[in-house]
């Protein structure tokens, strides 16, 4: 049987959805030979190539990440939402109770560890920051969602034997997380 | 009543006039999601989780709100039902911040603390349809003891609602409308500043993490607390609570329940729900002597055994007194007075001892918790009962909120409690007796009063309670005292109180201390005053009596001792340790077993004077 084809990304977070992937363990081995996966950190394989499931952690807050979401989407099957960034918006998404000025003032001028006497924020050679943060289904056609931050290995587990199976996973309540 | 029957998902089931559906359907074992509803609280119908289907009917009813009928044909479990309730948790859950990685209350399914997060688990809710408000709530942080996190609110009223019906104390309320509902406060203000007691309540009932506690707010979940039902000894009132313990600290306690039906409605007061968790006294370490230049040394506990060996043979017995606080388990009292009765010693008292004493010439009727609710006028006389009483506090405003009591309150000192009275006559403390007079008419001319004595100063001035007691001796009328610890009326049952014929005029040089930890009438200055030659402290905390004490040994605090306490209502009641204590410290009994062997005084058994409470 053909393997199923894999890609992966990350937006906007902090890659613990990605490590709760590789929590998977000795899992990972038996699922490996089944799975093939294409663009992904794990692989570093950079460029999308069409794919039956592609997974995406972290939500969008800029246009580059915007980009790199439609690139999946487009070459992906199914589309899957991991973690609660990319469901929900998550820890990124606090950022929208502030005005982006704020935010960029915040994170370029005053924090505790910057040095910027010029108090210069950078608009050039970064991404254009969104006023605010979303989730991935704001933007694209999600198939498939797998909260928690990040979601336990057991109901990435599930998502994807389900996905192998040829269904499309709906998570228990007892794999559900949104924390 | 009047039996109702109808058909829950095909069964049939006989309910009583009168139920919700919820209720019949929980009573016929099928489970239907609430939130808004709570068990001890009238149902209010507003967060539409409940709905079911009830043929005839083109409209989802909820459950919680609707009586059972005759006929009725009730579905809780449909498609229908379970679209819409899905619909409404999506609902909730996306009009204010409920990113909940990021909230006190947040858990997985099976160990979350909020009822609002396992709702959502449970209609599978894997992402957000709706687009997400980012408007900003207000958060108070205000109160001393909590936080209200309006962001996290779904205005399901439970707070406003535990608040007037239980508390009776009616501070919260809905303000705005729409997108704009905010719950509030005395009608704008800060918690604060308002006219909440800190009782917490609406903390403990808030299905939501909209309002948690400053102390164990973000310590640790429930599931990995251990859980410790037992009762609050601090006043004479024992509520009945539940203690969530990690790691020997207390992570949250909690009134037992809100149980339907119960007269306090499982309340707490701040004291109680708050007090060990807001502990900031330093403990006792270690067993001090005081060498020849007058200054601490720190001992081995044999050493200080050895130590007040020594001074309680330098002494004659009528040299010496015992003080102690009725704080203590009934079990220390007894063995306290049966220790000092085997070395001849005579004096013995509690702080609170001239309580009973004020009280015991006298015949009167005792009031209780459901006399309060059924007066018709109510004397309150004292202290501010919701500072040292306050759930007795809520019986009083029930009466005058539901019932029209008029209340009259006279004190020295101002209190939360002054505004829900007719008449507030701020007196002198201790001349609150110079106005019982005054009353005696209007208490004749109505048909249900009851005088509330209130604080441990009031009760123990003679000359201040003893115009009450008279007037309520001869009118007859109901009185409830409020005793000042959990154990008072304990130790005035075992008898520790001095034979003050005996030991009057004959000063004393040696004191030997016993503190329960919090007890109202211990009073570390007026112990000063009588200027004994030598103390001997066993405390767990230090405090102003240390500097004076000659032998200082530590003790269990009231968390870590366990035993009975027979608090107002009468009933001996078991207290179970909350914390551990560290290895070798002592309670009272055992401290003075130890020195009961060093002297060869024999066995001292105290177990069938503690059965007789
Ligand atoms: S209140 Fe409950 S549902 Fe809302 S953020 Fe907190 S844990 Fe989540
Ligand atoms: S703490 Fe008690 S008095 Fe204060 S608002 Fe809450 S329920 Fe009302
Ligand atoms: S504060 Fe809590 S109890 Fe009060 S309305 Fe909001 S969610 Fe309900
Ligand atoms: S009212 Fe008394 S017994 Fe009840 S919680 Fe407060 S101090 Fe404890
Ligand atoms: S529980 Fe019935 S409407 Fe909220």
């Amino acid at each position: 049987m053909a393997k199923v084809r894999v890609a992966t990304t990350w937006l906007e977070c902090c890659s613990g959805c990605h490590m709760s992937m590789l929590d998977l363990d000795e899992k990972l081995v038996e699922l490996a030979s089944k799975i093939e996966f294409d663009a992904s950190p794990i692989t570093d394989i950079k460029e999308f190539h069409p794919v039956d499931v592609g997974i995406v952690e972290g939500a969008v807050g800029n246009e580059e990440q915007l980009e790199v979401l439609k690139k999946i989407r487009e070459n992906s099957k199914i589309l899957v939402a991991l973690g609660d960034c990319a469901c929900f918006g998550g820890i990124p998404a606090m950022r929208n109770f502030f005005k982006k000025e704020e935010v960029l003032k915040r994170v370029y001028v005053e924090t505790e560890s910057t040095v910027n006497p010029e108090k210069v924020i950078p608009h050039e050679d970064v991404p254009k920051l969104f006023p605010s943060v979303k989730a991935i289904d704001q933007f694209v056609k999600v198939d498939v969602y797998v909260p928690g931050c990040p979601p336990d290995p057991k109901a990435i587990e599930y998502a994807l034997r389900e996905l192998l199976e040829g269904k499309i996973p709906v998570l228990p309540p007892e794999l559900l997380s949104y924390e | 009543m009047k039996e109702v029957k109808l058909k829950i998902n095909g069964k049939d089931v006989v309910a009583t006039e009168g139920m919700t559906i919820l209720e019949a359907a929980r009573k016929a074992g099928f489970r239907i999601p609430t939130l808004c509803y709570h068990d001890g609280l009238t149902p209010h119908g507003g967060c539409r989780l409940c709905v079911v289907e009830v043929k005839g009917s083109p409209r989802l009813l909820t459950s919680c709100t609707t009586p059972v009928a005759d006929g009725m044909e009730v579905y809780t479990d449909t498609d229908r039902v379970k679209e819409a309730r899905k619909f409404v948790m999506n609902l909730i859950m996306t009009e204010r911040n409920h990113f909940c990685m990021f909230c006190e209350k947040s858990g997985k399914y099976e160990d979350t603390d909020c009822e609002l997060q396992k709702r959502a688990y449970e209609v599978q809710i894997e992402h957000f349809p709706f687009p997400v408000y980012v408007d900003k709530y207000p958060v108070d942080t205000s109160s001393p003891v909590m936080v209200t996190d309006h962001n996290r609110c779904i205005l399901c009223g439970r707070c406003v609602r535990v608040c007037s019906e239980i508390v009776a104390n009616s501070t919260l309320d809905f303000s705005f409308r729409g997108s704009k509902a905010l719950i509030a406060v005395d009608t704008g203000l800060s918690k604060g500043k308002s006219s909440c007691i800190s009782c917490g309540a609406c903390m403990q009932v808030c299905p939501a993490g909209a309002i948690f506690s400053k102390f164990g707010g973000y310590k640790s979940r429930r599931s990995l607390c251990e859980r410790i039902e037992t009762f609050c000894p601090i006043c004479g009132i024992g509520c009945e609570t539940t203690n969530y313990v990690r790691y020997n600290n207390i992570v949250e306690i909690e009134g037992n329940g809100l149980v339907k039906g119960s007269l306090d409605g499982g309340q707490l007061c701040e004291k109680g729900r708050y007090g060990p968790l807001m502990e900031s006294r330093n403990r006792i370490s270690t067993p001090l002597l005081r060498d020849s230049k007058g200054r601490f040394v720190e001992a081995t506990y044999e050493e200080a055994l050895n130590r007040v060996v020594q001074l309680l043979k330098a002494y004659s017995p009528d040299q010496i007194a015992f003080r102690t606080s009725s704080f203590l388990p009934a079990e220390d009292l007894a063995y306290i007075k049966e220790f000092a009765s085997r070395i001849g010693v005579k004096d013995i008292d509690t702080f609170d001892g001239n309580v009973y004493r004020n009280l015991s010439s006298f015949k009167l009727s005792k009031g209780t918790y459901e006399d309060v609710l059924n007066a018709d006028l109510i004397l309150l006389i004292g202290g501010d009962i919701v500072k040292e009483h306050s759930v007795v506090g809520s019986y009083i405003r029930r009466a005058v909120r539901n019932r029209g009591a008029e209340l009259v309150v006279i004190s020295s000192i101002e209190s939360k409690i002054d505004r829900w009275a007719k008449e507030v006559r701020r007196v002198a403390e201790g001349s609150e007796g110079s106005l019982a007079n005054d009353y005696k008419n209007k208490i004749k001319s109505m048909s249900n009063s009851i005088i509330v004595l209130e604080g441990a100063s009031l009760l123990s001035n003679k000359e201040a309670i003893e115009p009450w007691l008279k007037l309520a001796e001869e009118l007859n009328v109901k009185v409830m005292i409020l005793t000042p610890t959990g154990n008072s009326l304990a130790a005035w049952e075992l008898g520790i109180s001095p034979d003050l014929a005996d030991s009057a005029g004959k000063s004393k040089k040696l004191l030997f201390l016993f503190l329960g930890d919090i007890d109202s009438s211990y009073s570390p200055a007026s112990i000063a005053e009588k200027g004994y030659e030598t103390i001997v402290l066993h405390s767990a905390y230090i405090d102003a009596i240390m500097k004076l004490s000659d032998v200082v040994i530590p003790g269990k605090s009231w968390l870590e001792n366990e035993g009975t306490y027979k608090v107002m209502d009468g009933k001996a009641r078991r207290f179970s340790p909350i914390l551990k204590a560290e290895k070798g410290v002592k309670s009272p009994r055992e401290l003075l077993s130890d020195l009961a062997d060093a002297m060869r005084l024999g066995s001292i058994s105290i177990d069938d004077i503690v059965r007789k409470l």
